[in-house]
C-alpha cells in the first residue's frame, strides 16, 4: 500500500482529464453559453488541481473539479443572454423519415433550444446536466453545493417552463 | 393546498422515484407526461457542439506551466496571525463588558454567530458584533461594526445598530454593511424596515438602501437574491469601501495613488480566490495593479 496514485504523477493528471475535461466542460457551457469561455473555465479548474496536487486525494478529485469551477464560474461578474446551442448524436437514425418529418423535427429542436437559452441560470442547469450528461440528481446537488430538494425544485420549474413554451408554440 | 403544490409535489416524487407503482401508472396516463417525454426524448439526442481534442490537454499544460504559485505558505501564516488578533480583540472585548457578548473577526477570518433564539449571523472580516445574553428574551437587539449577514428566525422584533442608522425586522435574512462613512442594507428574504435620520424605508425581497454621509439614502433593486459568505458584492459601493474590504479579506496593504475613490463599483467576487478578486475589480473599474506578497498597487490603465 505504499505507491498510491498521486495528482501530481503526469500520467494519472492527463488520465483525470480524460476522465473528467468533457464533463466539466459542458457543466460550463450550460451555465454561460460561451464555448470558449466553458472550455478556459474547465482549464483554470485543472490548474487549480494541479497546484493543490499533493492536497487533493484522487478520488475526491471528481467534487474537486466541479465545486472549483462552480466557484470561478460564480466569481464571472453578472452574466450576459446565453444562446445554446446543440448537435445531434450520429446514432439518431431519423434516415428514413420523410422530408416533411425532419423539417418539423429541426424546427421542434430549435424552439426548444430557444425555450432552455431562456431558462434561468440555475435550472437550465440542473435540466441539462440531468437530461445530456446523465448526471444523478444527488451529484448535481453536489456540484453546486445545494440540497437534492433545491435540484428537484429547479429541474420541475425547468420541465414546466420548457412544457409551457412548446405547448404555446405548437397550439396554432 | 393549491393545484401548483400538488403537482410540484407530484412531479419532484416521480423524479426521486418515489411513486407508488399505482400513482405512476395514473401519473402516465396524463398529457402533461407526454409532453414532457416529448421534450425528454429530443433533449436526450443531443450533445453539446464540438467535441474535445487532444488540443485541449497541451493548451491546458500551456497555461498550468506558466502559473506561479505563490499563494500558499502566505496564506498559512496569515490564517495564525488572524486567529490570534481574533482570540485578543475577544478577550480584550469580553473582560470590558460582562453582560455583553461580542463577537469580533480579524483580517481575512469570517464566523458564523448563533443567537440565543438560533437566528445565525455570518460575521465577515474584521467585523465586531456585540449583544446582551441576558436580555435577549426581551430585546433581540444587536450592535454591528463592519458586515454581516443575519438569518433571523421569526418572533420578537430583531433590531441591528449599525452606524447609519437601525434596521428592525420580525424574521427574514438581509445583509447589513457598515462602515466609516458608507452603509448599506440588502433585504434577501421577508421584509425589513431601515431608520436612518430622519428617513424610514421599508424593503422587500432584493431591494436595498446605501447609506452615505450627508447624502439622502438610496434605494436600489438585485437579482441575484442567494447570499454566500463566500462572495461579496456590491451595489454602488464607493472603491474605497472595496479597497479597504479587499484589505481585511484578504490581508493586504493597498495603495490606490491618485486614484479617484469616490467612484462607485457594481459588482461580486469571490472572497476565497485574491487573484480573481483583483482583477474583477481592476478590470471592471478600469484600473491595473501589481502585487508583491501582501502588498497591493492600484493605478488607472
Amino acid at each position: 500500500m505504499k505507491e498510491v496514485d498521486s495528482v501530481c504523477q503526469e500520467k494519472t493528471y492527463h488520465d483525470l482529464y480524460e476522465s473528467y475535461a468533457g464533463r466539466l466542460r459542458n457543466f460550463m457551457y450550460y451555465r454561460c453559453g460561451d464555448l470558449d469561455k466553458a472550455q478556459d473555465l474547465m482549464h483554470e479548474a485543472f490548474v487549480r488541481l494541479w497546484e493543490n496536487c499533493t492536497k487533493v486525494l484522487v478520488d475526491k478529485v471528481k467534487s474537486y473539479l466541479f465545486t472549483t469551477a462552480h466557484r470561478l464560474f460564480l466569481n464571472q461578474i453578472e452574466h450576459e443572454k446565453v444562446v445554446l446551442k446543440f448537435e445531434r448524436r450520429s446514432d439518431d437514425k431519423n434516415e428514413y423519415e420523410s422530408p416533411h418529418f425532419l423539417l418539423e423535427e429541426k424546427e421542434f429542436k430549435g424552439q426548444l433550444e430557444a425555450a432552455i437559452s431562456s431558462l434561468p441560470e440555475g435550472q437550465r442547469t440542473v435540466f441539462l446536466l440531468h437530461k445530456i450528461d446523465k448526471i444523478p440528481f444527488q451529484e448535481i446537488a453536489d456540484m453546486q453545493e445545494i440540497s437534492i430538494s433545491a435540484v428537484h425544485k429547479k429541474m420541475y420549474k425547468a420541465m414546466e417552463k420548457l412544457r409551457g413554451s412548446i405547448l404555446k408554440e405548437t397550439k396554432i | 393546498m393549491t393545484k401548483e403544490s400538488d403537482d410540484s409535489e407530484l412531479v419532484t416524487k416521480w423524479l426521486s422515484n418515489k411513486l407508488s407503482p399505482e400513482e405512476l401508472a395514473e401519473f402516465q396516463k396524463s398529457s402533461r407526461y407526454t409532453e414532457y417525454q416529448k421534450i425528454f426524448n429530443e433533449v436526450e439526442s443531443w450533445i453539446p457542439p464540438t467535441v474535445l481534442t487532444d488540443d485541449g490537454f497541451s493548451e491546458l499544460i500551456k497555461k498550468r506551466d506558466k502559473v506561479k504559485v505563490v499563494q500558499w505558505h502566505q496564506r498559512s501564516s496569515l490564517k495564525i496571525a488572524a486567529s490570534l488578533l481574533v482570540v485578543l480583540s475577544l478577550v480584550l472585548l469580553v473582560f470590558r463588558n460582562d453582560s455583553m457578548t461580542t463577537v469580533a473577526t480579524g483580517i481575512a477570518e469570517s464566523r458564523e454567530v448563533l443567537l440565543p433564539d438560533s437566528s445565525i449571523v455570518y460575521l465577515a472580516s474584521s467585523s465586531i458584533l456585540s449583544y446582551n445574553e441576558e436580555s435577549w428574551n426581551h430585546a433581540r437587539k444587536l450592535d454591528l461594526k463592519g458586515s454581516a449577514f443575519f438569518e433571523v428566525e421569526k418572533g420578537s422584533p430583531f433590531e441591528v445598530t449599525f452606524t447609519q442608522g437601525v434596521v428592525q425586522v420580525l424574521g427574514t435574512s438581509f445583509e447589513v454593511k457598515s462602515f466609516a462613512d458608507y452603509g448599506s442594507v440588502a433585504c434577501y428574504e421577508g421584509e425589513v424596515v431601515v431608520e436612518s435620520g430622519e428617513t424610514k424605508k421599508k424593503l422587500r425581497k432584493g431591494m436595498g438602501v446605501r447609506l452615505e454621509n450627508e447624502k439622502t439614502p438610496e434605494s436600489f433593486e438585485f437579482r441575484n437574491i442567494s447570499w454566500s459568505k463566500d462572495i461579496s458584492r456590491y451595489q454602488s459601493a464607493p472603491l474605497s469601501i472595496v479597497f479597504e474590504r479587499l484589505a481585511a479579506e484578504f490581508d493586504l496593504e493597498i495603495a490606490s495613488g491618485s486614484i479617484d475613490l469616490t467612484r462607485t463599483f457594481t459588482g461580486a467576487y469571490s472572497n476565497m480566490d485574491i487573484v480573481s478578486a483583483l482583477n474583477i475589480v481592476s478590470s471592471s473599474m478600469q484600473l491595473t495593479y501589481k502585487r508583491s506578497n501582501g502588498a497591493v498597487t492600484f493605478v488607472e490603465l
